[in-house]
């Protein structure tokens, strides 16, 4: 009878190689204080520049999202005292965002308020008596999303969360690497009665580090505010932190303690313009997304839906499928391989495909003209990510062709055939099945090597015939 | 001397580098220990005095030792901005205006004495000593460029930058009768300018003539990449365009500035609308409704950025930190309560107070700023040049008290033109009944300074500057 209304906040840091406002690097696992400058050390004289990529990036996203872009929009100073924070304020958007009003087609439909560009603070490192700091992601380029509170269970979250990770994958514009913080999220919750319009008091949870720690602090808090309401309890606006071992959130704030933090817009920066010819250079570099991918991989593939999401969803396996097709490789045989035992090896030895494309189309034709079976690919595949060796050549250092020429065959058959007068009588009184039989026969005396589908072919022949 | 003839002087090798720097370095042996100019004097000039002889350029200011505000950052040099939190801060980067002058062959003497971050009209702000009027030495210099303005009177350089804001630069010259330009608001790189008013800041030079002001204008003015917000535009000529002329230019004079004014301070008003006229201007009277607004507009938006602009000082990265302290915020909040003045807590308590819960303040002071940009514009319809008292009051003497609020009403014919972006010079014109100089404020339209240049050096040749 009660339903949840979640809202997200995630906070995404791009990959550009340079810093949201100094040319500083943005790499990960530096030296600590190594990828600092004035800029982005807070020095007294030292002025923001913005990075035209971070833009870029910001335009795709929200083109992605179905946003619309203003043309003009503004940034921010947000006011707060923090160790980590340089300046003393954080380089934000406030009242006119880059991105606004965006929609994603999902469950009941999720709304977009906004996309806006910020940057990250440094990291506080803690050790024995002492806290020190790393400003090396200080200045690192942000885009924050905020949705609306359009998302009703955990599910939903979860899926809204992967369905934004993928297009950031396809955009190509963010490495999404959890354990290194490139992707948080903060999540907002309140519940109400069913059938209900107004929103209730909502409560923020931060601290969210994974998809998985956003799902459990989604359920713990409708849970928590559901037994509240039950008790005949008011839930309070409140910010709570999650803590993910202990698998329950905790009270940092109420609403009268939240901070104040003084927005107004950034003097030392103008607004950042993005005019109708920008728009349009920025739309036609834009990769084609997941969706869009998988939309194209069901009409011009023939895959069906299962098979055209899942490897549209994963950008490696996509590149695979279509490079494979441009070199007139079978689409559906690709998408087999892939889906199967080319996932299967990824997984088992934790690396990407050591193959290009070509090599997958050569495997896949080898096994269309039947010169390998099933099971060969499979070891062939094996040996392609051990020795990144072309699939022909293995399957002939291996033995793993199928023996398909008819002369080397007809021995076989003929000798099949006469030690086996059971089974051809069998067959010609009309018992089908004795064929397989027959066939497994011939497979034994060839040791494997033999092609089924010819063997198949050449003994009806001979069977028809001989009636 | 003015720059100017030392220039020709120079270029004709009737003195060399370290003897102009030897002339100065006397002036300053006689009189820095009365008028206590400067902050930081190098120890090096004759060094680089020798040096810029055996580099000789085509600069008019090569060779031409120059004084710099102590709020401008200079590399390897101490940079105070005047202020106990700075004391020892070492910046390691020259402010492009200073990279400038020196890649011009200026030479740098010292840092000048200032109210502590720009926040004062009298120099009496500073946290480590007390400039006084070369003119005479019982008057302030006026703020916050006051050292800069008395440096270059008392020909302890032959140039200084000074940097506006309010009036910083036009109030101390007019102090001190020498000439000023506060250039248009994006005309000069604010990078290495320790930050007080983003949106209102200004470099602009002081010196003992027009000429001077146009020769310094030339090579500081133009776009810098490292400044978001200069301007792109085309680099003009100042000084090789520079021509007496006021003819045919219709001049308006404000009503609401002249009101207002000390009694000797209006009739040198009126005095110099009638000089005008000789040289055939036409000269009106005029209105400015939003005036009433200025100073309450002025200290408003300025203070809440300096509020923000003032946050990185928390003595974590740089700058004084208190000796003892408890945790992070104790340390913040001791380091800032024991080095900064009591005028600079006024500010940034004030500009935190109207940004808070939703900046109502802050708003209604941006939107009386549009107001006065709007009839600045209009008035630029009908005007070519607004012509106001620089101080609407006589130079006080230096033990003299004024409320806080009288103190910022002085502000008033110079601050409503920062709030509007616009460009004015500082035309020293009479002397009051003390003997002391008065100024006059030119005012034109966003990047006329060419025209202010020459209609100021009509007023200098034509016999009025030397007061």
């Amino acid at each position: 009878m009660y339903e949840a209304c979640i809202g997200l906040e995630i906070h995404v840091e791009l990959d550009t190689k340079t810093k949201a406002f100094c040319s500083c690097s943005v790499a990960f696992g530096s030296e600590p204080n190594t990828n600092v400058c004035p800029v982005c050390m807070g020095l007294p004289g030292a002025l923001p520049v913005l990075n035209k990529k971070a833009v870029e990036y910001a335009v795709m996203l929200g083109l992605a999202m179905g946003c619309k872009i203003n043309p003009r929009s503004q940034h921010a100073r947000k006011n707060y005292f923090y160790p980590d924070l340089p300046k003393g304020y954080q380089i934000s958007q406030d009242a006119v965002p880059i991105c606004v009003k965006g929609f994603v087609d999902m469950g009941g439909g999720i709304r977009i308020n906004r996309i806006h560009i910020e940057e990250d603070a440094g990291k506080l490192v803690h050790g024995g008596v002492e806290t020190l700091i790393d400003y090396n992601r200080a200045g690192v380029p942000l885009l924050e999303i905020v949705t609306e509170p359009d998302m009703r269970s955990a599910e939903e979250a979860k899926a809204f969360l992967d369905y934004i990770k993928n297009t950031l994958l396809s955009l190509g514009i963010s490495k999404c690497r959890m354990q290194e913080g490139n992707l948080r999220c903060d999540v907002n919750v309140s519940v109400r009665k069913k059938g209900e319009d107004r929103l209730n008091e909502r409560c923020e949870i931060k601290n969210v580090n994974s998809f998985s720690g956003a799902v459990r602090s989604i359920e713990y808090e409708i849970k928590r505010q559901t037994e509240l309401l039950c008790k005949g309890e008011a839930v309070l606006r409140e910010t709570r932190k999650w803590d993910d071992e202990k698998r329950q959130s905790i009270l940092l704030r109420k609403k009268e303690e939240e901070n104040d933090y003084r927005y107004f817009p950034e003097p030392d920066l103008p607004p950042v313009e993005v005019d109708e010819a920008w728009l349009k250079e920025i739309k036609e570099k834009m990769p084609e997304l997941f969706y869009e991918k998988a939309l194209r991989f069901r009409k011009d593939y023939g895959l069906g839906d299962y098979e055209a999401k899942t490897i549209a969803e994963n950008k490696d396996a996509a590149e695979l499928l279509d490079d494979a097709v441009k070199e007139d490789a079978d689409a559906g045989l690709c998408a087999k391989l892939i889906l199967g035992d080319i996932s299967r090896l990824v997984n088992e030895k934790g690396t990407r495909v050591p193959f290009s494309g070509h090599s997958l189309a050569e495997l896949s034709g080898l096994l269309k003209r039947k010169e390998i079976s099933y099971t060969a690919a499979g070891k062939i595949l094996e040996l392609m990510f051990e020795s990144g060796e072309e699939p022909s050549v293995i399957a002939r250092e291996n033995n793993l062709l199928q023996q398909s020429d008819e002369d080397a065959l007809i021995k076989v058959v003929m000798k099949v055939i006469e030690e086996n007068e059971k089974s051809v009588s069998d067959y010609k009184k009309g018992k089908k099945n004795a064929l397989g039989f027959l066939v497994g026969r011939c497979m034994r005396e060839t040791g494997g090597s033999g092609n089924p589908h010819i063997i198949n072919e050449m003994l009806t022949k001979i069977l028809e015939v001989e009636e | 001397m003015k720059i100017y003839e030392a220039a020709e002087l120079l270029r004709k090798n009737k003195i060399s580098p370290p003897e102009l720097a030897k002339e100065v370095l006397g002036k300053i042996a006689e009189k820095e220990k009365d008028v206590k100019a400067y902050i930081t004097i190098c120890d090096d000039i004759l060094e680089k005095a020798r040096e810029a002889e055996r580099n000789k350029n085509d600069s008019l200011l090569w060779g031409i030792p120059v004084a710099v505000k102590d709020n401008i950052c200079t590399k390897g040099l101490r940079t105070t901005a005047a202020s106990r939190m700075l004391e020892e801060f070492v910046p390691p980067y020259d402010a492009t205006v200073v990279k400038r002058l020196k890649e011009e062959g200026a030479i740098i003497i010292g840092k000048t004495n200032m109210d502590e971050f720009g926040m004062g009209s009298d120099s009496k702000q500073s946290a480590f000593q007390m400039t006084v009027n070369p003119v005479n030495y019982a008057y302030v210099p006026g703020g916050s460029s006051g050292g800069s303005g008395a440096a270059v009177k008392s020909g302890m350089a032959l140039g200084a930058l000074g940097t506006d804001t309010g009036g910083s630069v036009r109030q101390p010259a007019s102090f001190c009768g020498v000439y000023a330009l506060k250039p248009t608001w994006s005309l000069v790189s604010r990078f290495g300018l320790i930050a007080f008013s983003s949106s209102l800041d200004c470099i602009g030079p002081m010196a003992n003539s027009v000429k001077d002001l146009a020769i310094m204008t030339d090579a500081i003015a133009g776009w810098d990449k490292k400044d978001a917000t200069s301007s792109k535009r085309e680099k003009e000529e100042y000084y090789k365009n520079l021509t007496p002329s006021v003819k045919g230019l219709r001049i308006g004079v404000p009503k609401p500035f002249l009101v207002e004014a000390d009694e000797s301070i209006r009739k040198a008003v009126i005095k110099a609308a009638e000089k005008l006229k000789e040289m055939g201007a036409e000269v009106s009277e005029c209105e400015i409704p939003s005036a009433k607004y200025a100073v309450s507009a002025y200290y408003i938006i300025s203070s809440s950025e300096a509020s923000g602009n003032l946050a990185r000082y928390d003595g974590v990265k740089y700058g004084y930190r208190a000796k003892e302290y408890d945790d992070y915020t104790d340390m913040c909040i001791k380091s800032r309560s024991e080095a900064f003045g009591s005028e600079v807590k006024r500010r940034i308590i004030l500009g935190t107070y109207a940004l808070s819960r939703g900046g109502e303040l802050y708003r209604r002071a941006v939107g009386a700023r549009e107001l006065i940009k709007r009839d600045f514009e209009k008035l630029f319809e009908k005007y070519d040049v607004i012509l106001t008292p620089t101080s609407p009051c006589v130079v006080p003497k230096v033990n003299a008290v004024s409320e806080i609020e009288k103190k910022y009403e002085k502000d008033v014919c110079t601050a409503s033109v920062s709030l509007a972006g616009l460009p004015a010079v500082n035309v020293p014109f009479d002397k009051d009944e003390n003997g002391m100089p008065i100024g006059l404020q030119l005012v034109g339209n966003r990047f006329t300074e060419q025209m202010l240049l020459n209609a100021a050096l009509s007023f200098e040749e034509g016999g009025c500057g030397d007061v």
